[in-house]
């Protein structure tokens, strides 16, 4: 990693990474555990960044929310990839009529702004986080698979490809052993912009109430419960404000990272 | 031209159908009887008929796609169940709020991100550049649903400068614009650099340069302008998203806008007005792209449908 | 599966939420803020509607209640005086006459006649204005004009809490006649106020109606302010905007509030209750001993304290102490865990693995999407379940998920309508009727024209006992005394309506007397259900 903000995120990414795997091991308390007398309380020794509502410790509930975030990310993203990349494969390299169906739906989906789509999609399902997941999924795919595509239809026409296939390889190894490899990159680099804004997304529905169910420790939420008591008790929102902002970035800085990493390497003549 | 601005706008018809019928799908896929959602587990047969009737979810699902695309091109969008109006009578009542947050969103973000876009270019590689291009990072990493809140902690609490929330004054529309546009502001100073540097690179700014003139002119009155175009673009393209953040700063804010319309409804299970807020910030994403791509060619003839 | 015998609360939740918030800046109720010498109001939420005979959220009824006088009124002790009617008499148990004051005027100018009584009425109880309370008015038979000032009702039966029904506002029929759809939105009645002017959405003014026939209102004029953000509101009155807030400023920022020595708060008992109903049918909370555990596992104290800084208290009734048909005597459900675990270990539903994050059984408690609700919900979600490692004291009965109904109930209503997946109570042995009147969006009401109800009517238990009391309707004493039998014979937590209703007044300002004694107003709803728990319908 050449750049110091694609070092910086690998860093924020990989410290995410472990408080999501270590969380209970971290949060000094039960993410869960109400005390009505620390309602509203500021930050203070034993709960670093104070308390919200019902007397949780907002710290843990941080860390337990990078579980949530995280998760979510993940699987979104992991979905999303695998599904755009296959379609992409396939409408890129059949070209013709599979195309053309590709670019229509492709651009009925574009048709809609993104997070209305979520939005509307959410506001007629029950706050759960599978319908968070399915519902950032249904979108998500088109970016890839557009990505895949492009790709696959300049890739196509290279000379390794018409090698492989005059030795006679079937279509998918041809696909999956020969031309995915080489988008492998682009796909890496948008899929840590897109863990980025996946997370970004959900938080956002969280913060409407449209995602994940109540109490669960989203950062979205808590943001959300902060508000209501804007006068009374700030640190509420400002906590996890910076959270998601920090892990955001994170990727942001990883994805901007990967990229200068990757391109400069393909320019290098690597294939 | 107008030629092109009637092929364009025929375009924008079957994309609207497609939207409309997205968002048709979307009503009739839910898992779940909306008379269900609607009245509760506990309702009565007797009214639970009657909504099913009123809603016409009693047909057949092709005689319901036609009632609702003859209902849309009628002007007949449905009845809030909530207190029986026309759907498009609360959105006429909300849309121009809508439309003021974000116009003045969009002159918001254009006014910082170009001039730090087209800065930040001509001092390419140094300091200031890098310095202008993780803030820029930032800003794309902040959420709007937070910045909300602390600017009005600072602003609107601690220094009591601006009203809190609501629209009562031209000083409200201070901070939900500014929220809305900061995220956008980012992206744009990105992109208009990139542009910027794209352009600062071909041959006729060495040439000229060459010529003598200077430096200035060299910019603002060659490059700039033609970096603006893809920009352009992009800011028409983005006016969707605004229009679709506008949910959470509206929410925010209490801004009396769309956005807001669509919670409310949304938390009221009230569906008809659900489905008429989601179709008009659809058609409008479809019309405004229309619209930009009208202005771009416009702008430059090059490019060809 | 639920076929129709639906709610009963089970067991409940017995916070009794008491207290009636006003906070007013008091110089200024001279010096207001808004034009003129009126007092500004901040209400959280928009009147639909003003006429009093559609509107069932709760800032519509009460300005409404304000601009439309009934004929009769509920005083600052929840009892029935005269309003436009200056005499009452009794011709049989299911027949009444009422002389109407002479020389009241409506706000235009017309004089009250019988004709506007019968017009009234006729037009609820025919359903031609689609109103939500034609199903509380079920019981008239007719009602006829003796004479330009009298006026006679006759109930097809005994019906016991009719009075409590004749405190809807009387409209004047040559304005609703002639205004039709739109008499909501600009009324002419006889009240204390008169109409001025109603910006949807926005505000609601009405001036001092100097034709009064009672004691004249002591401002000139009232406007009301929607302002919907609880921060905005609080910060309205901090600044000066807003002179009144009434009950619509969160008790957390009560403190807040009083560090401004121009405000001040006045507090007083309310009739609002918040239960939680138990499915009886959900095999696990079948077992009383579990519902017993529930209730013992729930530490209201820590939530009054915390959610409502002491404003509420535990309540172990229907109705609120201050109520003649109170049961004295009853038991309270303390916060007991031991207790608790025990029940729930008597009960068969061991804990699994000790201290660890498993849990006995789970449920979900459905709660309207109405903020406190959920805050409430969650609460008791965090009470029972949960490591409670920093906080300690580690209870496990279960996770009770908090759920959002489909529903937005409207949050002056006193059923919470907590009702978890199979949460259908009673089926055989329902408790008491609860009418529910004006839970549903109103456009359906609208059609209707009758109470849709989150739930339909809950019946009365000892429907024997309950056609009893009916009949001798009008004998407190003796209702009284039914109500406590009724209550007592079920000492088990089903039966124990945990409820106190909150009195939403309005009539609060009609005079701005004391703040402290007006606020008792009865809100209707909870005046009938200690009605209807003896007039129960079947």
């Amino acid at each position: 990693m050449k750049t110091v903000t694609g070092k910086i995120g690998v860093a924020i990414v990989a410290a995410l990474v472990l408080a999501a795997i270590f969380a209970p091991s971290i949060a000094p308390c039960d993410p869960a555990a109400q005390d009505f007398s620390l309602s509203f309380a500021g930050p203070s020794m034993s709960h670093p960044f104070g308390n919200d509502a019902d007397g949780r410790d907002i710290l843990s509930r941080i860390i337990y929310g990078t579980r949530i975030s995280l998760g979510i990310g993940i699987s979104v993203v992991g979905i999303s990839l695998v599904a755009g990349c296959l379609v992409g494969l396939v409408a890129g390299y059949s070209g013709g009529w599979i195309d053309r169906i590709f670019v229509f739906v492709a651009d009925v989906f574009l048709s809609f702004p993104g997070f209305l789509f979520a939005v509307a999609v959410a506001a007629f399902l029950r706050p759960s986080i599978s319908n968070v997941v399915i519902i950032l999924c249904i979108k998500g795919w088109v970016t890839y698979a557009r990505l895949v595509r492009g790709q696959a239809m300049v890739l196509k026409e290279r000379e390794f490809v018409s090698a492989a296939r005059a030795m006679g390889a079937r279509t998918s190894r041809v696909l999956l052993r020969h031309l995915f490899p080489n988008m492998l990159g682009p796909v890496i680099v948008n899929a840590s912009f897109g863990l980025a804004g996946v997370i970004m997304v959900e938080s956002a529905l969280s913060f409407l109430g449209l995602g994940v169910p109540v109490d669960v420790p989203s950062w979205g939420a808590m943001i959300e419960q902060g508000t209501q008591y804007l006068l009374l008790a700030p640190h509420l929102s400002i906590f996890p404000g910076l959270a998601i902002m920090l892990v955001v970035l994170g990727f942001n800085f990883l994805g901007d990272g990967l990229r200068d990493e990757l391109t400069s390497t393909a320019h290098r003549g690597g294939a | 031209m107008l030629n092109y601005v009637l092929k364009r706008a025929l375009m924008a018809l079957p994309v609207m159908l497609a939207a409309a019928t997205l968002v048709f799908l979307l009503i009739h896929s839910i898992p779940g009887d909306p008379v269900d959602l609607i009245l509760g587990e506990q309702a009565m047969q007797v009214d639970r008929e009657e909504l099913s009737q009123e809603l016409g979810l009693d047909r057949p699902l092709f005689s319901q796609y036609g009632a609702f695309l003859a209902g849309l091109s009628s002007g007949d969008w449905g009845r809030s169940l909530f207190d029986n109006r026309p759907v498009l009578s609360h959105i006429r009542e909300h849309a121009g709020a809508t439309i003021v947050l974000a116009v003045c969103a969009m002159f918001v973000a254009v006014a910082i991100a170009i001039p730090a876009g087209v800065f930040a270019a001509v001092r390419k590689g140094g300091f200031l550049d890098q310095a202008a291009m993780v803030a820029s990072l930032v800003g794309i990493s902040v959420p709007n649903f937070w910045l909300g809140p602390v600017l009005i902690l600072v602003f609107a609490v601690e220094l009591g400068w601006l009203p809190i929330s609501g629209r009562e004054s031209w000083a409200s529309l201070i901070l939900p614009a500014f929220t809305l546009g900061f995220g956008l502001s980012a992206m744009l100073s990105r992109l208009t650099r990139a542009s910027m540097i794209d352009e600062l690179g071909r041959g006729y700014v060495t040439t000229a340069r060459a010529k003598g003139l200077s430096e200035r002119a060299v910019i603002l009155k060659h490059a700039f302008r033609n970096a603006l175009n893809p920009v352009i673009t992009i800011v028409g393209l983005e006016v969707g998203s605004l229009l679709a953040g506008a949910i959470i700063t509206e929410r925010i804010f209490n801004w009396p806008g769309i956005g807001s319309l669509l919670m409310d409804s949304i938390n009221r299970r009230d569906y008809p007005l659900v489905q008429g807020c989601i179709l008009v910030i659809a058609f409008a994403y479809v019309v405004v792209n229309a619209v930009t791509d009208c202005v771009y060619r416009f702008v430059d003839p090059r490019v060809k449908i | 599966m639920n076929g129709g015998v639906q709610i009963v609360p089970g067991f409940f939740l017995r916070s009794a939420y008491l207290a009636l918030l006003v906070l007013c800046l008091f110089s200024s109720c001279s010096k207001s803020a808004a034009s003129g010498s009126a007092l500004v109001v901040a209400i959280p939420a928009a009147p639909l509607t003003l006429d009093p005979r559609l509107a069932s959220d709760a800032e519509g009824d009460k300005i409404g209640s304000l601009i439309c006088e009934g004929l009769v009124r509920f005083d600052e002790n929840l009892d029935i005086v005269p309003g436009l009617a200056e005499k009452i008499d009794r011709l049989s148990d299911t027949s009444y006459r009422f002389r109407l004051r002479p020389g009241v005027l409506f706000h235009d100018g017309t004089p009250l006649t019988a004709d506007d009584v019968v017009y009234t009425f006729r037009s609820i109880v025919s359903g031609k204005i689609a109103s939500p309370y034609k199903g509380s008015y079920e019981w008239i038979d007719r009602v006829e004009a003796e004479s330009p000032l009298v006026v006679r009702i006759d109930m097809k039966e005994p019906y016991g809490p009719f009075m409590s029904r004749l405190t809807r506002g009387i409209v004047s029929k040559k304005a609703a006649m002639e205004r039709g759809k739109l008499f909501g939105r600009a009324p002419v009645c006889a009240g204390p106020y008169r109409f001025v002017r109603f910006a949807p959405d926005s505000s609601v003014e009405l001036e001092a109606n100097s034709n009064y026939y009672g004691k004249k209102p002591k401002t000139e004029g009232l406007t009301f302010r929607v302002v919907k953000d609880n921060n905005v509101r609080v910060l309205k009155l901090i600044k000066g905007d807003v002179d009144l807030v009434q009950n619509a400023v969160p008790p957390m920022l009560i403190d807040k509030l009083l560090e401004n020595p121009e405000l001040k708060k006045s507090a007083g008992a309310g009739i609002v209750m918040a239960y939680m109903g138990m499915n009886l049918t959900d095999p696990v909370l079948s077992d009383p001993r579990v519902r017993r555990a529930i209730a013992y596992a729930i530490d209201r104290d820590a939530i009054i304290a915390h959610r409502w800084k002491g404003l509420a208290s535990k309540a172990n009734s229907v109705l609120s102490p201050r109520n003649w048909a109170y049961a004295r005597g009853l038991g309270q459900y303390d916060h007991d865990p031991e207790r608790a675990k025990r029940l729930l270990d008597e009960a068969g539903y061991r804990d699994p693995d000790g201290d660890g994050p498993g849990a006995r059984f789970r449920l979900t408690l459905k709660t309207s999407t109405a903020r406190d609700r959920i805050d409430i919900a969650r609460m008791l979600a965090g009470q029972k379940g949960g490591r409670h490692r920093c906080a300690g004291g580690a209870l496990r009965v279960g996770n009770v998920l908090p759920r959002r109904a489909p529903r937005q109930l409207p949050d002056i209503h006193p059923l919470l309508g907590r009702r978890d997946r199979a949460r259908h109570l009673l089926r055989d042995r329902p408790l008491f009727a609860v009418s529910t009147e004006g839970a549903q969006p109103r456009a359906l009401q609208k059609r209707r024209g009758r109470p849709a109800g989150h739930g339909g009517p809950l019946y009365g238990r000892r429907k024997e006992k309950a056609g009893d009391i009916r009949k001798g309707a009008e004998d407190t004493v003796r209702r009284a005394a039914v109500h406590t039998a009724l209550v007592r014979g079920q000492r088990d937590p089903v039966q124990k309506g945990a409820i106190e209703c909150e009195a939403q007044a309005g009539r609060l300002l009609q005079g701005l007397r004391g703040y402290g004694k007006a606020l008792r107003n009865g809100w209707g709803l909870c005046s009938d259900s200690a009605a209807v728990l003896f007039g129960a319908k079947t």
